[in-house]
């Protein structure tokens, strides 16, 4: 048992998520078919406050769809917002391909379902086949897609994302009935204290929580759907990258803390260690489990209970709407998806950023989960208990259905992909002593380590221990260099080329760590006068563009690699995998380096690794 | 447009070293030749009073700098074509000194000196090439001038690393004529000698004697003028100035 126990805890995260909302939405249809009314009659419980005058209930369904909700939905947008200001979304052109996929897999599903129940009146439902379940995707893709690249699970995240702001909007615009705009006022002043929190710099989370509160009340009361409070709420938290300021700030106290460990150390320490981190990480973050092991579970255990019975089932395999939801999610998805990025593909060259065409089509197959939203917007959709309960059996249906049919694809791919071996861990390019700069003898060294990074990372600093403790421990042994990432910030990346010309690279990248984060030309300058360069010529090389064809090959070779985190390290020319610390590297390249040794001591004692590669 | 009173009319010069005892006689007679006038220190409060002494606003730019930061003397060149148009005389006076017996000197004044002595220097000169060279191109009168050591052979006893200092800019200076007098720059070298306290009391102030010394910063400026006003196919390559009554040693 606790064997089993250990095997969970070290599942990917989607996985167990993925896992225990099967498991309640199992649960669910369980206890709806044991008989009785004692699944329909618990969620219809009443709920609520009685306060004097003042009486506020709603069903136990309701405060799950409405109020736990709006976490969920809070938890989504600071996802967008996040992938939009620091992550993949950032990237226009990189982005531009899922987004795409997403609103033609917003639009084409819709047209089918519309199509496919054209005259029955339940067109209302479009809305139930727009939108794919993240976590469900995440988790089989996590479970069936293990030898896929992580590219892959970038552009579904993207394409979940883009998903996922198209099914809030037609929440709000579409599913929302009774408006009454005067509660709106609650809302904005909700908003306008949680704008102010955020102006004042108020970091602490828990100051947030009744501004929060208010704006939900007030849009529970306007008609509009109250889990938009999450979304307008998500929307203004702060988000930032860390600054190097917050970040040294916090160091320094954890290290005042080393030397004087008492309950007020602790404090500032832990203070300021929670400051270096926005508002948005850290909400993120603790709503994570909450959302994936209680709000999803939770939402699922009462609303996937959908009494199956012989009649039912019957009743809906014989209707269009059932089928208009199985072929819109199954078929509209798949195809929408699977073809919008075939032509993005064609009009944009290389945008697929090494993913395949097949594992494309896999991830689009997967895409008709429809799980959550859609059990959600046909709850909205639908009054008549018929409608709904075909809805529902068609959406389990489809979810089911494309879940397996999108292992079986992934399936293929995984046993292809293995016959071909695993090649995503070479490296595409040997370092070379006449394109890269060096440390250490390249023509003595027994070992190389290349590093693709970005001078200007949160982890340039890991890479900076790495390479002292390096030289340190193995000398002329190994033969380090440095390349830039495709993330690379153009600028920096081209300041160190330019540094190269006067052959002070490493100097001008410890310059311009110590100038981290690098927004200026001017910090670029003085990164150059620290590092002992001609400014003069500096200037010229940098305007000339010196070394910008080694960038591009560098952020070439990084992208056919699929090197999506830096940095990324390349340890005889095989990716090292293990944690991103200075300790590990190098015992990684003491490994290596032991081992060539050894080769070398069995072979010919003096032979280089170039030269044997002769 | 030069007169006899105003031989340097039109000329834009940097003293880098402005506010010390031989940067504000030569300031002041550069403005009084009619020159345009960059003065550079460390230190913003000299620079600002030195400025209100010299009473010539339109013609005078102070620039905090630190000539051991080369950011810091570009940022003096851009701020120099930018308020003049360009650069024809620099003369580089930061310097450091500091004496004592060879075996009780100390390592961190041997850097200092050679740090703002040397390599300030450097900096300076390699900075101001190139809008010497323009304003030669451009047919003007182009002048570097350095304060070197007075002979290489020079018995100085107790300032021994400072003279090995000055004798390498001297020896920078001859160099720099060589490179950069065939395109019109004329680098100039001083050398001026101030009497040195006798006795050997301790202590760092190796200035104590030069109050009295024949060989005033306005004799320095005197000779800097001159050279800077010569036709500019003539260089006055190299000036020793003595005090008359020196003792041979």
């Amino acid at each position: 048992m606790s064997a089993l126990v250990a095997r969970v805890r070290r599942l990917p995260e989607a996985l167990t998520a993925a896992a225990v909302l099967f498991a309640a939405a199992i649960i669910a249809l369980i206890w709806a078919n044991l008989g009785g009314e004692s699944y329909t009659d618990f969620w219809h419980l009443p709920l609520g406050v009685d306060a004097g005058a003042f009486t506020f209930h709603l069903d136990l369904r309701h405060w799950v769809n409405d109020a736990a909700m709006a976490l969920f939905f809070a938890y989504v947008t600071l996802e967008v917002r996040r992938d939009i200001e620091l992550g993949e979304l950032r990237d226009w052109r990189r982005a531009i391909v899922p987004l795409v996929a997403a609103v033609a897999g917003l639009i084409v599903p819709a047209l089918l379902f519309v199509a496919v129940t054209w005259g029955t009146g339940a067109a209302d439902g479009w809305g139930i086949v727009i939108s794919t379940d993240t976590a469900f995707v995440l988790g089989m893709l996590a479970l069936v897609g293990r030898a896929m690249p992580p590219q892959l699970r970038m552009f579904l995240l993207t394409l979940a994302v883009a998903d996922d702001v198209g099914a809030l909007a037609v929440i709000a615009f579409a599913y929302t009935d009774d408006f009454t705009p005067a509660p709106l006022l609650l809302v904005a002043v909700g908003l306008a204290a949680i704008v102010g929190l955020r102006r004042a710099g108020v970091w602490r989370g828990a100051f947030y929580l009744a501004p929060a509160v208010v704006v939900w009340v007030g849009f529970l009361f306007s008609g509009v759907h109250a889990t938009l409070a999450g979304v307008a709420i998500a929307l203004l938290l702060p988000i930032a990258s860390i600054r190097p300021a917050d970040l040294r700030r916090a160091g320094d106290r954890v290290r005042a803390f080393q030397l004087a460990p008492n309950a007020d150390a602790a404090r500032t320490a832990e203070q300021s260690l929670a400051r270096a981190v926005s508002v948005n990480e850290r909400a993120y973050r603790t709503l994570t489990p909450y959302v994936m092991r209680v709000i999803l579970p939770l939402f699922a255990l009462a609303n996937a209970g959908v009494r199956i019975t012989a009649d039912s089932l019957q009743g809906a395999f014989a209707s269009q709407l059932t089928w208009g939801i199985i072929i819109g999610l199954v078929v509209g998805k798949t195809a929408a998806i699977t073809i919008a990025t075939a032509i993005m593909s064609r009009v944009r060259p290389g945008a697929l950023g090494g993913l395949r065409m097949p594992q494309l089509f896999g991830l689009s197959v997967l895409a008709g989960m429809g799980f959550t939203i859609s059990l959600f917007v046909a709850e909205l959709a639908f009054d008549d208990p018929e409608s709904l309960s075909r809805a529902q059996i068609g959406i389990l249906a489809a979810t089911v259905l494309a879940a397996v049919l999108g292992a079986a694809v992934f399936a293929i791919l995984s046993a292809a992909e293995r016959r071909r071996g695993d090649v995503r861990d070479r490296l595409v390019r040997p370092l070379d002593p006449r394109r890269d700069p060096v440390l250490g003898d390249a023509a003595r060294a027994r070992t190389t380590v290349v590093e693709y990074g970005d001078v200007s990372s949160a982890f340039a600093a890991t890479s900076e221990e790495m390479r002292r403790e390096m030289a340190q421990r193995f000398g002329v042994g190994v033969a380090y260099t440095f390349r830039h990432a495709a993330t690379a910030t153009p600028g920096v990346a081209l300041a160190g080329e330019a540094a190269s010309e006067q052959g002070r690279f490493w100097e001008m990248r410890d310059a311009l760590l110590s100038e981290a984060p690098v927004e200026s030309d001017r910090q670029l300058l003085r990164a150059a006068s620290r590092a002992g360069l001609n400014l003069r010529r500096f200037r010229a090389d940098v305007a000339r563009g010196a070394g910008s064809a080694r960038v591009a090959e560098d952020a070439a070779d990084a992208e056919a690699m699929l090197l999506s985190d830096t940095p990324a390290f390349f340890i005889d020319g095989v990716r090292y995998r293990g944690p991103i610390d200075a300790d590990a590297i190098n015992a990684a390249v003491a490994v290596a380096l032991t081992a060539t040794l050894a080769t070398c001591a069995s072979s010919s004692p003096e032979l280089t690794p170039a030269e044997r590669a002769r | 447009m030069t007169s006899a009173a105003t031989p340097l009319a039109g000329r834009v010069a940097v003293v880098l070293g402005a506010t010390g005892w031989i940067g504000r006689g030569i300031s002041r007679r550069l403005v009084d030749s009619g020159a345009s006038v960059v003065l550079v220190a460390r230190d913003r409060d000299r620079l600002d009073g030195l400025a209100r002494e010299l009473d010539a606003e339109e013609r005078v730019l102070i620039v905090a700098a630190d000539v051991t930061q080369s950011l810091d003397v570009d940022d003096v060149r851009a701020a120099s074509l930018d308020r003049f148009g360009h650069v024809d005389l620099v003369t580089v006076l930061s310097g450091v000194i500091t004496g004592s017996a060879f075996e009780g000197g100390i390592p961190a004044d041997w850097a200092e000196m050679i740090d703002v002595n040397l390599r300030g220097l450097l900096h300076s000169a390699q900075t101001f090439a190139e809008p010497l060279l323009d304003s030669a191109r451009q047919g003007r009168a182009a002048d570097l001038v350095l304060l070197g050591a007075v002979s290489e052979d020079a018995h100085e006893p107790r300032f021994a690393v400072f003279n090995a200092v000055s004798a390498a800019i001297t020896q920078l200076g001859r160099t720099l004529r060589d490179e950069y007098g065939p395109s019109g720059v004329r680098v100039h070298v001083l050398a001026p000698e101030f009497p040195h306290p006798a006795t050997e009391a301790p202590g760092r102030d190796a200035r104590a004697g030069r109050q009295q010394s024949p060989v005033t910063p306005e004799s320095i400026a005197a000779v800097v003028a001159l050279a800077a006003a010569l036709p500019a196919g003539v260089n006055l390559a190299e000036a020793v100035l003595l005090p008359t009554a020196r003792r041979q040693r």
